[in-house]
């Protein structure tokens, strides 16, 4: 729930306001389908038709610094705005544009860059794709092998990237590449690529429901000019780090999650599966969203974490990734052999067949492992705790 | 101004509680109550904060007083501060003001006498009606008969509030001297110095009965969710000192040729009890929040989540750094063990794990 009490008048209003547009722009269709969707990834074409709705008031680039073209909304004001999205089953928003690469241009970008890349992706023309993960530099993301050698002014890419969230729609990619042949992350740097360019081609990944959410993306010759480099060679570990600390940091779940409890224990009560141990679990998940929206409110927004400030973004990224898959799991638990075959919601080509709920069941593991592991998560909180109280 | 910044007076108290546990950390090891340091704790207006001005306090929240307990754990070991305040100092600021109230409220604030409530059924939750004596009227006179198996800090306490109904099955509390009582010692896993509390055939005088504006019921069910309150945030101050000095710990203790804190099982393990901690501290602060904004009896669903947390997931956390510690942390040489000690007397105390699970089940969609 949020915790109203905690705003001030400014923020009370703001809420207000949000709150209204939702009541006017978010209609009953795009919420169904939001509810019915197969994972907790933003759907590509809905996210951006509700992304339509939301830049008439410059709140999808709400955070933005308003001199780059954002609504320079506070972190209070934009968390109300997310919550409240997440809470009225708002489609989300595909993230890799507006919330990754927009923000990093914005802060390691050179006016041109910012110039070439804020507007379009602003206006809805550009859609990004994000290129981190190797087929074998998956945790240890520093150990990317894909090569960008230097030819002069020019670069030529050879390599390929994995697990590429929407790639299928993305027209634009950004990359972590080596630019150095030796293992350190010195020789790391960030590029910037259209998909256009000859030599990139997009293979898609199926998964266990048979859904299409990632690609894997090769590289063959692919060559680029200098502006395609972000923040100069060998700074590309320093601009992932920038960038994946919004990835596992700066979103907030905590409406989305809350909507999603309520529908499953709507779900389970109208079906009759509510019996003392289901009660029990469901008052559980209640108390550790409730925790986990309050956490998110406090570290996330207003920096409140104390000594453990610096492990904010992991310990919310832990926390939401595990409270969605418990979710998923109760649903498991309470259900009956209907749930084998298809609920009649219309599948897209190569989709199994089976509830909604039940795919996202499947596609949600995958929420502990992107945005580096939960177990790679804890390496770094425990660095962050290890810096706090070690020496005590 | 979002309201989350924590106010001046709250960082005040929170600074000012810090610094005197660090001044005493050499003495929190004392077995005993020390009336010294009572009378310390008192001095620096920290029994008087949630009190009403109007009763020598100082009008802040009641969600301050969980503040004051949460930093005061780590060094407190002894010190009745949750129960003192909410069983004791906050029913008599909350009674109209009579000679025998005002005087005892006074002696109190200033840390030289403490109260007992003197209730029934400690089994039945703290909130419900628990009335342990019986008073039936002979002449002029109301004699009470009846006995409070369990009074918080009985021992200590100058006086004590006795529960009483009367023949028409009212409440109403009564305080009386401890000495006009028949007291046994009931000493607490914790240390604490508790007591059995008789009495047959006590007369009570008229002026001993407390009234109250908002009704007896009412306020003895605000001071257990007031304890309740305190006691969450007592146990997260504990947890956060116990996985405090697990890090240390870890960081000190050498085996297989190198210290224990090299080992990534065990740095996951204080990573998971980080997590626990937080998503503890978090539900105290909405439990705060929602005090502050709807009172103590409307907020009680998450004051009963925060205490129900504290009680199942701390106990996992206390565990581990027992766990971690090895078997050093099952002696009292550490503080370790006996802040396990206090924890487990928490858990306890001010409605049980089970009783604030139960009451956050039945109101969390209310």
């Amino acid at each position: 729930m949020l915790i109203e009490s905690a705003l001030g008048d400014a923020e009370r209003a703001f809420l207000a306001e949000v709150r209204a547009f939702l009541a006017a722009e978010l209609d009953p269709a795009l919420v169904a389908a939001e509810d019915a969707q197969r994972s907790f990834i933003a759907d590509h074409e809905r996210g951006n038709r509700w992304i339509d709705r939301l830049r008439r008031r410059r709140w999808h680039v709400g955070h933005w610094p308003a001199a780059h073209g954002g609504a320079g909304l506070t972190p209070m004001e934009n968390y109300l705005l997310q919550y409240e999205q997440g809470l009225h089953g708002a489609p989300a928003a595909p993230p890799m544009g507006l919330a990754y690469v927009g923000p990093t241009v914005i802060r390691f970008g050179t006016e041109a860059q910012r110039a070439a890349v804020l507007p379009p992706l602003i206006a809805g023309e550009d859609h990004w794709c994000q290129g981190f993960s190797e087929p074998g530099a998956g945790s240890d993301l520093a150990r990317v092998q894909t090569f960008a050698e230097r030819r002069g002014e020019r670069y030529v890419i050879n390599g390929s990237k994995i697990w590429t969230t929407d790639a299928q729609h993305a027209n634009k990619i950004f990359v972590l590449l080596r630019t150095r042949r030796d293992d350190s992350r010195e020789a790391l740097s960030f590029f910037l690529v259209d998909m256009a360019t000859p030599g990139v081609t997009v293979r898609p990944l199926r998964m266990l429901t048979g859904d299409h959410e990632f690609n894997q993306v090769f590289f063959d010759d692919v060559e680029v000019g200098p502006e395609a480099l972000l923040a100069g060679e060998g700074q590309g570990w320093a601009v992932a780090r920038f960038l994946l600390e919004i990835e596992r940091g700066s979103f907030v779940f905590g409406g989305r999650l809350r909507r999603r409890l309520a529908r499953l224990e709507a779900r389970l009560r109208a079906a009759g599966r509510v019996d003392a141990q289901v009660e029990h679990a469901l008052a559980r998940l209640d108390r550790d969203l409730l925790a986990y929206e309050m956490t998110e409110l406090r570290l996330g927004t207003l920096a409140q974490g104390g000594a453990l400030q610096n492990a904010a973004a992991n310990l919310i990224k832990i926390d939401w990734t595990e409270l969605l898959v418990r979710m998923d799991e109760l649903g498991l638990a309470s259900a009956d052999p209907s749930a084998l075959c298809a609920d009649g919601a219309p599948l897209r080509e190569g989709e199994l067949g089976m509830p909604g709920w039940l795919a996202s069941r499947f596609n949600n593991l995958a929420a502990p492992i992107y945005g580096g592991s939960n177990e790679v998560q804890r390496n770094l909180v425990f660095r962050t705790l290890r810096q706090a109280w070690g020496s005590a | 101004m979002s309201r989350l910044h924590p106010s001046e007076e709250r960082a005040a108290l929170e600074e000012s509680v810090r610094r005197w546990c660090e001044d005493r950390a050499t003495v929190a090891a004392e077995p005993r109550f020390v009336a010294e340091r009572w009378r310390e704790i008192a001095g620096f207006g920290w029994l008087a904060a949630v009190l009403e001005e109007s009763a020598g306090g100082l009008g802040l929240s009641p969600s301050h007083a969980s503040v004051i307990a949460e930093a005061l754990a780590p060094a407190a070991s002894q010190e009745p501060f949750a129960a003192q305040l909410a069983l004791g100092g906050w029913v008599l600021a909350r009674a109209r003001g009579g000679v025998a109230r005002d005087a005892l409220l006074e002696t109190w604030l200033a840390g030289e006498s403490l109260v007992a409530l003197a209730d029934g059924d400690p089994a039945a939750p703290p909130w419900t009606s628990r009335p342990a004596f019986w008073g039936r009227r002979v002449g002029g006179d109301l004699l009470l008969d009846g006995e409070a198996p369990l009074a918080l800090d009985g021992m200590l306490a100058s006086h004590c509030l006795l529960v009483v109904a009367d023949e028409r099955e009212a409440k109403a509390l009564y305080v009386l001297p401890a000495a006009a009582l028949e007291r046994v010692a009931r000493e607490a896993l914790d240390g604490r110095a508790h007591a059995s509390i008789r009495c047959a055939g006590l007369a009570a005088p008229d002026d001993a009965r407390l009234e109250f504006e908002a009704g007896t019921d009412a306020v003895l069910a605000e001071a257990a969710w007031l304890h309740a309150l305190c006691a969450a945030a007592e146990s997260v101050g504990l947890l956060r000192a116990m996985l405090r000095a697990s890090v240390v710990y870890l960081g000190q203790r050498e085996q297989f040729g190198r210290a224990l804190i090299e080992f990534q099982v065990l740095q996951h393990r204080l990573v998971d009890m980080t997590l626990t901690l937080t998503r503890l501290e978090s539900l105290l602060e909405v439990a705060r929040f929602k005090v502050d904004e709807l009172g103590l009896l409307a907020a009680s669903p998450w004051i009963a989540a925060a205490k129900a947390a504290t009680g199942e997931e701390g106990r996992a956390v206390a565990r581990a750094a027992v766990q971690l510690h090895g078997a050093i942390g099952l002696t009292a040489e550490l503080a370790l063990g006996r802040q396990l000690r206090r924890l487990t007397a928490l858990e306890l105390l001010a409605g049980t794990t089970a009783q604030h699970e139960a009451h956050w089940r039945a109101t969390r969609t209310a």
